[in-house]
């Protein structure tokens, strides 16, 4: 049988229109999932849960054990003292010599560094100086020292490093540039902050304080 | 009759079970580095002292030979294996034969990259030791300068949990610019022909930051021949004989010293609560890292032994 223009072009036609139809379908279908590598996504819920762990930390459970904090030039004078038990005053995160604490206290501007806020705490006898931190915030004080926060509750050390992280950038982003912009020499300001201590080396006297809340009363 | 003989005699293999000395097999990455020949020793010596019988496999860096000494481990039935692991990736495979066997596995200072593949991991806290010293880096250099990273091996985790940790603080700030990043495999001859070629490129750096001591003093030993070991900083992490030694004479700037002593005995104690009966162990147990300065170089021997 002969073939004519007439059975080709339905033919065709045809062919055309399934294949505009198949094109739509697959256009449709690509949109409608969104297609990501698997560890992208684990990335991305990581990150949620790290920034979810670090707010509750910072806001809730941070907040309740600072309350409670010592006063600075107390708990400095105890640490000093020779054979003195630092357990009963600080916490540990891992094996070794390193202690973390928390104070809280009100003081007066001595001076103002590059690097750090000289403030004095206490009168007399009593009396103390400490380096308030405000470049060098990246260590593990304010994750460590209230001992609410530990590996076994995060689960992977990469994320219990990222929650630090977090933790240090709040600071360093949040509370310290706007207290820099405001402090001046001689200006008392309320303070709470945490540090820590290698027991080999004792109380020293260039450790800085990374500060958790920094207010100026005056 | 028969019964009660077969029990008394079924009781008395299970006391002679209990008293035989257990055995624990000390797999290391190499014996050519004197700080895994000190982790290795001071397990066996550790393990003795407790009444155990240790011996040492020295793995020379190879995951297959590593892997030999796991199926003689198992095959001879020793009762724990301390793994300082020749890949955080490669090892896996290696522990996870001996955990099936029934034996347990401590890993010391080297992770793998798994945490169900050993009972526990003893390591040091290497992120946190090179957040201080990155710090310190950074101060030296008055928070501006070039300078140059020399890796560890690819495939341990301590490379890159040293490096994240330092570039965690150094990246911070704008004005200090890594101007060559390069892998010397902790080898202290590799670091120095690496730190030689890269000086031909960038003579004009400020302070070099290697990932163990080995690689530090190489590095410095570069320098030296170069004349310009007085106007280039390198800063190391271990806290080995040399290292130690060298920040004293006014040569390293820095090192961050590990305790293999702690993470040792921590490996052999948890091999002794295991044998008592204990089954819950941390996956992870982090020993603390302290940076060694020349201000407070003189409280501390190489090793961090006490």
């Amino acid at each position: 049988m002969v073939k004519n223009d007439k059975d080709i072009q339905p033919k065709k036609r045809t062919a055309l229109k399934y294949g505009l139809i198949g094109l739509i379908a697959v256009f449709l279908i690509y949109h409608s999932f969104d297609v990501v590598p698997l560890d992208s996504r684990m990335k991305d819920s990581d990150e949620e849960d790290v920034a979810q762990r670090a707010d509750a930390y910072f806001l809730d459970s941070l907040p309740e054990v600072l309350a409670n904090a010592p006063e600075p030039c107390t708990l400095l004078a105890a640490l000093s003292q020779k054979d003195q038990d630092w357990t009963s005053y600080g916490k540990q995160t891992n094996i070794g010599n390193r202690y973390y604490f928390l104070i809280r206290g009100e003081g007066s501007v001595q001076e103002i560094k590059d690097s750090y806020v000289q403030v004095a705490f206490g009168e007399g006898k009593q009396a103390c100086s400490l380096r308030i931190a405000t470049i060098y915030i990246f260590g593990n004080e304010i994750r460590d020292a209230s001992g609410k926060l530990a590996l076994e509750d995060v689960g992977e050390l990469t994320k219990f490093n990222a929650i630090s992280e977090k933790l240090n950038k709040r600071v360093r982003e949040e509370i310290i540039p706007e207290f820099l912009e405001k402090v001046e020499v001689g200006q008392k300001i309320r303070f709470a902050g945490a540090f820590a201590l290698n027991r080999r080396l004792g109380v020293t006297d260039d450790f800085e304080v990374m500060p958790v809340q920094l207010q100026i009363v005056d | 009759m028969g019964i009660l003989l077969s029990l008394l005699i079924a009781c008395g293999r299970g006391e002679a079970d209990k008293t035989q000395q257990k055995q624990i097999a000390i797999i290391v990455s190499t014996l050519n580095n004197p700080w895994f020949v000190f982790l290795a020793e001071t397990a066996r010596d550790e393990a003795e002292s407790r009444g155990y019988v240790a011996r040492i496999f020295d793995s020379q860096n190879n995951t297959s030979l590593e892997s030999d000494h796991f199926e003689n481990a198992v095959a001879l039935g020793y009762d724990a294996i301390l793994l300082n692991a020749t890949d955080s990736d490669g090892s896996v495979a290696n522990a996870r034969k001996a955990m099936e066997a029934g034996i347990p596995v401590f890993c010391m200072d080297r992770e793998l990259n798994n945490p169900d593949a050993a009972t526990s991991q003893i390591v040091s806290d290497s992120y946190s030791g090179c957040v201080e010293l990155g710090e310190l880096f950074v101060r030296s250099l008055g928070q501006k300068g070039k300078y140059v990273e020399l890796l560890g091996l690819v495939g341990d985790n301590n490379t890159w949990n040293r490096s994240k940790g330092f570039h965690y603080v150094v990246d911070h700030f704008p004005k200090i610019e890594m101007v060559a990043q390069q892998s010397a495999d902790f080898d202290r001859n590799k670091a120095m022909e690496v730190l030689e070629s890269i000086l031909q490129a960038h003579p004009d750096v400020d302070a070099v930051f290697c990932g163990n001591d080995a690689m530090a003093m190489g590095a410095y030993q570069a320098l030296v021949a170069a004349g310009k070991d007085k106007q280039i900083q390198v800063f190391g992490f271990d806290g080995s004989e040399d290292a130690v030694n060298s920040i004293q004479s006014g040569g390293l700037g820095a090192t961050v010293m590990q305790f293999p002593q702690k993470i040792a005995e921590t490996a052999v104690a948890f091999s002794g609560e295991y044998f008592e009966g204990r089954t819950n162990f941390p996956q992870k147990t982090l020993v603390d890292v302290e940076l060694v300065t020349p201000v407070n170089v003189s409280i501390y021997s190489s090793y961090g032994k006490e």
